[in-house]
């Protein structure tokens, strides 16, 4: 019988044993307290004994209890005092809490009465002094009574004096065991069972080959465990990985810029004219201070501004230098890809080339279930001599490819910096609906010009927020970022798959 | 975001023929619109989102027209006309300094009936929330013109001066009153209450006929239905923004009913006057199908320019001249005519094709280097965090018992509690320690991640061991091992720090600059976040030592 093997050495001291009380076992072996807890309950887990916990409630003197234990009761002191009649103040008690219980006890029990405004003791006051019974509060000084347990004098007493602080109960628990059919069972293969067996393996046991004489405990190879030690990459960092790694196998080289922008080069170098909605304090996060602003840049985006090309419907009264310079946190990245721009029309020629940024970015509105504050964008833009709106869609299949999508919907929409402007959506067959992931364009002269670009330029900026949501599984991008992220749920969550399709 | 509200029935009396919804649905989103609701009516109501740029849309007609002829269901291009009229606008500089601009128009022998003058007032209503910036960028005014007597005045008087009844109250008030107490007045104050004067519109009779953008006059300012002739101002300014709503609010009136006739505005130096010409220009179709990457004839190019409202004039090989309808103030060059025509086409008729630029992927070195602290951190069994770069300065240095330092100020944050952007990564960790207390120990964590110091970006790692036997000897190992993993030279010297244990808390070198700190918590900074287990910490500001 395998089970035999898996008793563990606790175990098999602790079967025979079943049948003694706890107290017992202590005075017979040289078992603690503990050792018995533990190997009874490693028992009761295989089912060989059953553990009953009782719960009893006890009935203690508390500490003034115990006090009046020593002294005289204070209704005896009080009495005494009535040598005369005495007014209720010049009744002298040790502790003044005392007294209007002490005065409410006497009241009851008619031991005193009060004539002319003064405390007069009773005929049966006087009777209760002359007794001078034992202080009966001596009864409860045993510690093991059980409410239930009181006999009809303690219960008396009990009645009597538990308005007056003088008792506590405590719950106490009560531990009982029994063996079970099955511990009686194994315990009978137990006594006719007399192998050694081998608990763990260790340089004794591998230098004397002890393993030819004896047997290995066996183990219950089922057995729940916690891994508490873990480390492992946080998954929206994980996701934005994922997000890159498909940029570079596309042949896209990483790019970055800083958080803190002038509003110059979030908005004003993009054609986002001055007064767009966008610009409200309502979706930017406007910060103290302005920045210094490159002054031929400044020149050439006023004139576009101000002038436009041609037809362009333009500010006409004055594009401000001073709204330009203003600080604010990047609403998105895009300012890091004419950022880029700029460096590379400076260049003695423009290279066609890819680029791509996961940038994290900031908006100024109230979270919820689908908005954060702080987010990523994965945003990217293709220099090319004549890149089309085909070209776009092609590099947008080609990347939603890579993350398992293959059904899209191209859809047109507007951006001030891009024409044409196209979102892409993509169906997720499970939740049976189209979802938008991407806003995306072909950056227009107004933007190109006074940058000195003369060739087509694709670009995107993808919710990669959005996406790590749906890679991870998760419901809202709440869920995954911040400190309120639950450490067991990094710890044990799947793998990540390139695919966000559920 | 602009929604507008459209029911099906009306759509369709609009468009002229009884499309189902879902054509109506499918037709807006092909034309770049999109639908964000549906009401549960028998008379389905759409919630339609339309796009910055497309003002014209501000009403269900402009939309049914829209949709009618993309759709072809109408195919003669509508021709606005508008009447050269003799009535004046007389602009005073006075105005120049609170709200400088106006142009208006009167549309002639309009009848006017309860159902129109509502859609009337919801699309005055429309443009005022949204392309009118709540007011501040175009406010329209609608008058019955027998009621005025031309030439009209727009200038500027001290409020006290200015007094009439307007509408939706009972009694004459003075301009401070109506912002004091007119429901509209208190509403809009702001855009012109910093001003000693305000806009007023004055006929020759000294009748008041409006204080723009606020309210109108009861007298003069009420129209009700019957025929009669309606006058139309839009104050703000910008003279273009105004003439483009203008063209918008006329067109949108003509397909009603009326007859267009033109207001002079005198400005001293120079003169506006209304005109509905369409707009003329040129497409190359070569240039539009290397644009959009499509490969359409010149027939067919015609055809797709025609369903989006566009006139060819004159062809000449792939060349054509083409009129522009005056309500369309986004088409300014070729690529808005290209859009135009690729949206006619269908999006997802067009065939993608990959891009063909052939060039190498690249990290940035600083990335792959972060990468391998990440790497290094999670071979030691440590936890990445990500938390976020809002935070508060309760929480970055009140709580911390640090100085503020130079930090990004955050002005007007939507979101309760963020008033800055940190400098450190440590206290959003221990935020995060606080959170997690339930969870098993030990924790071990660490963030790789961002702060912006000196309105720079700056990389830090912060590393925690938040445990019942943490302590110093156990953060210097990790510590120990990262460095030696990435071959810094750094060293550590002796340091106090407010938020550190003294006698166990140093600080990081690098080139004999501080970049850093390590130690254990001040239980005092502990209790400060909720933690009653024992942390030890670095936090290093690794962006010099990874550009080596």
């Amino acid at each position: 019988m395998h089970e035999i093997y898996k008793l563990h050495p606790l175990e098999r001291k602790m079967l025979p044993l079943l049948h003694k009380n706890i107290n017992e076992i202590l005075l017979k072996t040289k078992m603690n307290e503990m050792e018995i807890h533990q190997g009874i309950q490693m028992l009761a887990e295989k089912g060989y004994t059953k553990i009953k916990v009782n719960e009893k409630e006890l009935i203690l003197l508390s500490e003034l209890g115990e006090k009046y234990i020593e002294e005289e009761m204070p209704e005896i002191k009080f009495l005494k005092q009535l040598d005369k009649p005495k007014e209720i103040k010049n009744i002298k008690m040790d502790n003044q809490g005392e007294f209007s219980s002490t005065l409410g006890y006497l009241k009851q029990n008619k031991y005193i009465e009060i004539i002319q405004g003064k405390l007069n003791i009773t005929e049966e006051g006087n009777m209760f002094l002359e007794k001078n019974i034992d202080n009966p509060l001596k009864k409860f000084q045993n510690n093991d009574i059980e409410i239930k347990k009181m006999d009809s004098e303690m219960l008396k007493i009990y009645n009597q004096y538990k308005d007056r602080n003088f008792f506590k109960i405590i719950k106490k628990k009560e531990f009982n065991y029994e063996i079970t059919e099955e511990g009686k069972k194994i315990s009978e293969k137990l006594k006719k069972f007399n192998k050694n067996l081998i608990e763990e393996v260790n340089e004794n046991v591998i230098k004397n080959k002890e393993w030819k004489n004896s047997e290995f405990r066996h183990y219950e190879i089922n057995i729940e465990t916690k891994l508490e030690n873990v480390g492992r990459r946080h998954p929206t960092i994980e996701a934005n990985n994922i997000l890159r790694d498909i940029f570079i196998e596309m042949g896209f080289k990483e790019m970055e810029g800083p958080m803190l922008e002038a509003a110059f080069w979030n908005m004003d170098i993009m054609w986002i004219p001055q007064d767009h909605p966008a610009r409200d304090e309502q979706d930017t996060f406007y910060v103290e201070g302005n920045f210094e602003l490159d002054k031929s840049l400044i020149k050439r985006i006023k004139k576009i501004h101000e002038d436009g090309i041609k037809r362009t419907h333009t500010e006409k009264e004055g594009w401000s230098e001073e709204i330009a310079s203003k600080k604010l946190l990047r609403t998105h990245s895009t300012a890091t890809s004419f950022r880029k721009l700029v460096e590379l029309s400076k260049k003695e020629k423009l290279e066609n080339g890819k680029y791509f940024y996961i940038a994290n970015n900031f908006r100024n509105e109230k979270v919820d279930a689908t908005h954060l504050a702080e987010f990523y964008q994965a945003e990217g833009f293709i220099i090319g001599d004549n890149l089309s709106l085909a070209d776009l869609m092609g590099f947008v299949k080609e990347y939603y490819a890579k993350l398992g999508i293959t059904k899209i919907k191209f859809k047109p929409t507007f951006n001030p910096y891009t024409e044409p402007s196209m979102e892409a959506h993509y169906y997720d067959p499970k939740m049976k609906k189209w979802y938008a992931l991407i806003n995306s364009g072909i950056f227009r002269k107004e933007t190109l010009e006074p940058l000195g670009i003369h060739k087509t330029i694709i670009a995107w900026g993808m919710g990669a927020s959005r996406i790590a949501t749906l890679l991870t599984g998760k419901n809202s991008m709440k869920e995954i970022t911040g400190a309120t992220c639950d450490f067991n749920w990094l710890k044990e969550r799947e793998n990540l798959k390139r695919n966000i399709v559920r | 975001m602009v929604y507008i509200y459209a029911k099906h029935s009306e759509l369709n009396k609009y468009i002229g023929k009884k499309l189902t919804v879902q054509e109506i649905e499918n037709t807006l989103i092909d034309l770049g619109m999109d639908i964000k609701g549906k009401s549960d009516e028998k008379d389905i109501e759409l919630k339609i989102e339309i796009t910055a740029e497309k003002m014209e849309f501000v009403s269900s007609i402009g939309i049914a027209r829209a949709i009618k002829h993309y759709l072809e269901i109408e195919k003669e291009i509508e021709t606005y006309e508008i009447k050269k009229g003799k009535n004046t606008i007389i602009v005073d500089r006075s105005v120049q300094k609170v709200r400088p601009k106006i142009v208006g128009a009167i549309i002639r022998d309009f009848e006017v009936t309860e159902e129109n003058l509502e859609e009337i007032i919801k699309i005055q209503e429309k443009i005022h929330d949204s392309f009118g910036r709540n007011r501040k960028k175009i406010s329209i005014g609608i008058y019955p013109v027998k009621k005025i007597e031309f030439p009209i005045i727009y200038k500027a008087e001290k409020p006290e001066k200015i007094k009439f009844r307007p509408l939706e109250s009972e009694v004459e008030m003075n301009g401070n009153e109506i912002l004091e107490k007119h429901e509209t007045g208190k509403k809009y104050a702001h855009l012109i209450n910093e001003s000693d004067v305000y806009p007023v519109l004055i006929d020759s009779k000294n009748q008041i006929l409006s204080m723009p953008p606020i309210i109108n006059s009861y007298e003069t300012g009420r129209v009700v239905p019957g025929k009669c002739d309606l006058f139309i101002d839009c104050t703000g300014y910008n003279l273009t923004h105004l003439d483009n709503i203008l063209k918008v609010i006329v067109t949108t009136l003509l397909e009603m009913d009326g007859k267009a006739e033109s207001v002079i505005v005198d400005y001293d130096e120079e003169k506006y006057e209304l005109n509905l010409d369409n707009y003329k220009d040129e497409i190359d179709i070569d240039f539009v199908n290397d644009w959009i990457g499509i490969k359409i004839n010149k027939e067919e190019a015609e055809k797709l320019l025609k369903r989006m409202c566009y006139k060819v004039i004159k062809s000449k090989e792939n060349k054509f001249e083409i009129e522009i309808p005056p309500y369309r103030s986004d088409v300014w060059h070729d690529v808005d005519i290209a859009d135009d025509i690729a949206r006619a086409y269908g999006y997802n008729n067009i065939i993608p094709k990959i891009p063909e630029i052939s060039s190498s992927g690249e990290h940035l070195p600083k990335s792959l280097k972060r990468e391998e602290i990440s790497k290094n951190l999670v071979g030691m069994g440590f936890l990445e965090l990500y938390t976020y770069m809002l935070t508060s300065t309760d929480i970055q240095y009140t709580k911390m018992k640090i100085k503020e330092k130079k930090c990004v100020k955050i002005i007007d944050s939507a979101e309760e509690g963020i008033n800055t952007v940190r400098t450190l990564i440590l206290p959003e960790n221990l935020v995060a320690l606080n959170i997690n207390r339930k969870c098993g120990y030990p924790q071990k964590v660490f963030e790789n991640g961002f702060v912006i110091e000196e309105d720079e970006n700056e990389e830090h790692v912060c590393v925690c061991i938040a445990e019942p036997k943490s302590n110093y000897t156990k953060i210097k190992e990790v510590f120990d091992m990262l460095v030696k993993m990435n071959g810094w030279g750094i060293t550590l010297k002796e340091k106090e720090y407010n938020f550190l244990i003294r006698g166990r808390s140093a600080s990081i070198l690098y080139k004999e600059k501080e970049i850093g700190f390590i130690g254990e918590i001040h239980p005092e900074i502990l209790n400060n976040f909720g933690l009653i287990v024992p942390v030890s910490c670095f936090e290093i500001n690794i962006k010099e030592i990874i550009e080596e």
